[in-house]
């Protein structure tokens, strides 16, 4: 009765399920995989190892359906202070005027969101006793979406203040990548090996507001008029990778040691989105021109053991490497640009290294500098029955931003995790799964340190200096069939 | 089976409570809030110190563009101009020609300013730093309905070389040719653009080339009556050029130094030089012979000025020149319409002996049917002139306390202006007068004319009110203070006592607009603000 009730909504969950997608950042730079839960790592066989290690539906029997939704409750804050202010006395002849302007551009930005990530995969043998299997699956491996708090107290005199300090980089929007993977699996039965192959592609989608002045300052006024700005960015763009991997099964049905590579998107990780730019630019009337957003996605190495000595006991290490440095900027030019390689490339000091290129098409230059990160996971399950296993785990990922370019917009710090898990196998068929996970971030405190402000044009953009913190409790829940 | 029933419950409830709570983050939605909440800031102008004030700034918008050329500068065409600028200022520009105000038999169109015809698509544009921009109307199809000079199809080939003002202004010169349904250059035409705040475009004073502080033309030049003013010239004056002043005239003035006034004729014509605004000559009435250029006839500062620097004497005119001479003219209009206008004279002799004097002149429409001069052989001040029907307004002179607000102003939560206006008869205008600050006392407006307005109601046009600065203003873009024209209905009306009724406001300066206003006038009481 219950397997039947699931197996009717299944449809209704996907198509409600990718509606509502939406990431959730909570590993590295903007990685939001952690769908699968304590099961979504580069040793497993079920449907989420399509993007963890695609070599692992070579070990699945029959046809799987994995379903995990990924509800994520974040907070987080960005705390400026008036050092980051570009103006300290912007209102030399009244100070009561310049006390407000530096309370409407520092102080506390807070963000208290839900958000939901699906997961849906499907492996099949196709009902045929042969070593091929085959998979997809639909996830958002990397994204995250956020709705910052209004400040009601902001003075009225500065329309602006209302969305925060932080507005200068993020007041409400989306970054995500939705992924549609096929793969396929070869089990070699004599080497207990299997070997793994998929294409991803990816749909990136951003979609973003924050308060942005031409001269990448954060003045509110100019001549007694309103300076402070606003800026809608609204790009899509469809790019394209691949991902290999390798399973095997080192101590037959008691170890499996797995390796696998997520491949840059388009392999070299570039990618251009394109849609529109409006703006409210000071005392202008608003436009909007066509543009493009340079951006990249990292390539990730993944290696993992899975231990399962007795019946009731398993242990599971894994871990990531992933390469954030791909992530050196990000380019928003006029749609008309030509040669834009040449164009956005800048100097150390945010210059153009090219100002012969088409240099007049560059809106922004936002640079990134990220570094290369990992995370490390431990993890371990106990049967209290054959049916019911309680999960355990703990992790560690590093932070892929630097303190001079970290912002509200893209958080990321050192960060542990602790997950409880239970999976029931109701039936054959049919098993459930609820896994909590917390993870917890140590603040960032960039106030003393460089900044985009420091920068000049086309890079230069208002003090990103901050206190930065977060915390993201996220549930998997999710229905696993098998047929 | 109860764990999972449990498992299921607790998943159920997890996704639930998830979708249900789920943030959905809504940019655009808060981008256009933003948008709303300053709105009033937006439409202030942003400018620089270039001298011709042209700034490189967004002035994406809706304009009232119109085209002044220079074959019927008074009858411009129309466009709704719809302007995109994207980041990098390059604007995209769509117009839409629009009917003129007369069909050709010069009877009021039911349908004016209605668009017609296809619009015409520039795309690409670069507006430069330095605020100006050039563009090219290829082959441009205009309808006939739009067409103000022969209401003929027009094809014409137009380039527009514009300089852009602020934020929410442009304006320039205009080349190229007509070649259909003649052909016609248009070198020397002119181009003003207005924004377009209310969809009745028929609300909207056109402007058919740039203000004063604004010169499309590189250089041009020195007035000869700045020549020997050295360095000390002083600020540049705030020159407007009227509609409607081309035409022949009688211009009778008498200098102080004369015994007897001299009549003449006075020919004018548009210029196509905003700094001038009309050129023309003087020419005896008797034998039609050329006396001397009028180098320009313009208002400055508010004041009508014209200038004749080259009036010639002929021999035996007067008993201080037996042999002529050559003579320099100066007049300046206190009062003025376009059916005459009247004043003072400064007279200069250029040849010695270096005679000048003071005087006054008058002047009326040749063959008016409105007006004569007096049959006199010495006056030539305004009472020279006389109306063929007296308006019938003379009951209105007087002082008032005048209160009005406008539209935006209320709209806007702010208060009602009060200041006194005071009436005066006056033989050319039928009432002028002024708008006085009740504070300083300083004159804010003049009253330019009157008409009867219906059968017993009085119509007032103002000129040149000076919007003084109020850093409460709130309507922020004239916290810095303004310039506008209005005209003035009454409704209800007692003459001499008080008066009511509706006023149009048109903003000429930081930008243009217009706003409907009403008011209230009362020669003992302060009034109120509206009829009751």
């Amino acid at each position: 009765m219950l397997g039947n009730g699931i197996v009717r909504a299944l449809p209704w969950a996907a198509a409600a399920a990718i509606l509502t997608t939406s990431g959730v950042v909570n590993a590295s730079g903007f990685s939001a995989a952690r769908f699968g839960g304590e099961r979504g790592n580069p040793t497993e066989s079920n449907p989420s190892t399509l993007y963890y290690n695609p070599a692992g539906i070579g070990f699945s029997t029959g046809t799987n359906v994995l379903i995990d939704v990924t509800t994520a409750f974040r907070s987080a804050t960005a705390d400026r202070p008036t050092s980051a202010i570009d103006n300290q006395n912007p209102f030399p002849d009244d100070a009561a005027k310049n006390a407000a302007a530096l309370d409407a551009n520092s102080g506390k930005g807070t963000l208290s969101n839900t958000i939901v990530s699906p997961m849906i995969g499907v492996t099949t043998d196709f009902g045929l006793d042969i070593p091929l299997k085959a998979g997809a699956a639909f996830y958002v491996p990397f994204g995250g979406q956020a709705v910052w708090d209004k400040n009601d107290a902001a003075d009225p005199q500065f329309p602006g203040a209302e969305d925060g300090s932080q507005r200068w980089y993020t007041i409400d929007g989306t970054i995500r990548t939705l992924a549609f993977t096929a793969g396929a699996a070869y089990y070699i039965e004599p080497a207990r090996l299997s070997i793994g192959l998929s294409g991803n592609v990816y749909l990136n989608t951003i979609e973003t507001l924050r308060a942005r002045n031409s001269d990448g300052s954060d003045d509110l006024e100019v001549g007694g008029s309103l300076k402070e700005g606003r800026s809608l960015i609204s790009v899509n763009s469809t790019d394209f990778g691949m991902g290999a991997g390798v399973l095997w099964e080192a101590w037959r049905r008691k170890a499996w040691v797995g390796l696998s590579y997520q491949t840059r998107p388009n392999f070299t990780g570039k990618m251009e989105l394109d849609g529109t730019l409006e703006n409210y630019l000071g005392a202008a009337q608003p436009n909007k021109a066509d543009v493009i957003l340079t951006s990249s996605l990292p390539d990730v190495l993944r290696l993992g053991i899975r231990v399962r000595p007795k019946f009731r006991y398993e242990f599971r290490l894994f871990g990531d490497y992933t390469r954030w440095s791909a992530m050196d900027q990000q380019c928003l030019v006029d749609a008309s640009i030509s040669d834009l390689d040449s164009a956005c490339e800048v100097n150390a000091d945010g210059s153009f290294t090219n100002p012969d290129a088409d240099t007049g098409k560059v809106i922004q230059n936002l640079s990134r500098k990220w570094n290369d990160a990992f995370g490390v996971r431990v993890g371990g399950s106990y049967w209290i029955s054959k049916d019911l296993e309680v999960q355990l785990g703990g992790g560690y990922d590093s932070n892929a931003i630097p303190d001079e370019a970290l912002d509200a917009a893209l958080m990321d710090m050192d960060k542990f995790t602790a997950t409880l898990g239970v999976v029931y196998q109701a039936t054959e068929m049919i098993g459930l799964g609820v896994v909590a996970t917390n993870v917890f971030y140590l603040e960032r405190d960039t106030t003393d340190s460089a900044g985009n402000n420091d920068l000049v044009l086309p890079s230069r953009q208002p003090g990103n200096q901050a206190i930065y913190s977060q915390n993201i409790f996220v549930l998997n829940t999710n229905v696993s069939l098998t047929f | 089976m109860n764990i999972s029933r449990a498992l299921f419950a607790l998943s159920a409830v997890s996704l639930a409570v998830a979708f249900v709570a789920c943030d959905t983050p809504d940019p655009e939605g808060r981008y256009k809030e933003f948008g709303d909440n300053t709105k009033d800031y937006r439409s202030t102008t942003s400018t620089n110190n270039d001298p011709n004030n042209a700034v490189q700034v967004d002035f994406s918008g809706r304009y009232f563009l119109s085209i002044a050329t220079s074959v019927l500068p008074s009858t411009p065409l129309f466009f709704d101009t719809t302007v995109t600028v994207d980041e990098n200022f390059v604007a995209n520009f769509s117009f839409q020609p629009l009917k003129t105000d007369l069909t050709p038999a010069t009877d009021p169109r039911a349908d004016a300013r209605v668009a017609v015809g296809p619009p015409i698509i520039v795309n690409d544009v670069q507006l430069l730093e330095d605020g100006t921009f050039e563009l090219e109307l290829t082959d441009a199809a205009v309808d006939g309905e739009a067409n103000p000079i022969s209401g003929g199809d027009i094809v014409a080939t137009i380039k527009l070389s514009g300089f852009v003002t602020s934020s929410s202004a442009f304006c320039g010169t205009v080349d190229g040719q007509v070649s259909q349904p003649t052909n016609i250059g248009l070198e020397g035409s002119t181009f003003g653009a207005i924004p377009i705040e209310n969809d009745d475009l028929t609300l909207i004073v056109p402007e058919g080339k740039c203000g004063a502080g604004v010169l499309p033309v590189d250089d041009a030049g020195m007035d000869s009556g700045d020549a020997d003013m050295g360095d000390d010239a002083g600020p540049a004056p705030k020159i407007r050029c009227p509609a409607g002043l081309e035409g022949d005239y009688v211009l009778t003035f008498k200098a102080d130094v004369q015994t007897e006034r001299t009549q003449v004729r006075m020919t004018v014509a548009a210029s196509t030089d905003t700094n001038l605004c009309y050129t023309g000559e003087v020419a005896s009435l008797t034998s039609g012979d050329k006396i001397g250029d009028i180098e320009y006839l313009r208002e400055a500062d508010g004041i009508m000025q014209i200038l004749v620097p080259n009036f010639t004497i002929p021999p035996g005119a007067t008993a201080l020149l037996p042999d002529g001479g050559n003579s320099r003219l100066e007049l300046t209009a206190t009062n003025w319409t376009s059916k005459g206008s009247c004043g003072d004279l400064f007279f200069q002799l250029v040849e010695l002996p270096a005679i000048t004097s003071g005087g006054n002149f008058a002047a009326i429409r040749e063959n008016s049917t409105d007006f004569t001069i007096v049959d006199s052989m010495t006056s030539a001040k305004c009472s020279a002139i006389e109306p063929v029907t007296p308006c019938g307004l003379d009951a209105y002179a007087g002082t008032y306390n005048f209160k009005f607000i406008t539209e935006s102003t209320a709209g806007a939560g702010g208060s009602p202006t009060l200041i006194t206006l005071e009436l005066a008869t006056n033989p050319l205008t039928c009432l002028s007068g002024s708008w006085i600050s009740k504070t300083t006392e300083t004159t804010l407006a003049d009253v330019q004319y009157a008409e009867l307005d219906g059968t017993d109601q009085v119509k007032l046009t103002v000129r040149n009110f000076v919007i003084p600065p109020d850093p409460t203003n709130v309507i922020s873009f004239l916290r810095d203070g303004g310039l506008a024209d209005a005209v003035i209905k009454s409704t209800q009306s007692v003459p001499g006592t008080s008066m009511c009724g509706t006023m149009s406001v048109s903003l000429l300066e930081p930008l243009q607009i217009t706003s409907p206003a009403t008011f209230g006038a009362d020669v003992a009481l302060e009034p109120d603000v509206a009829c009751p």
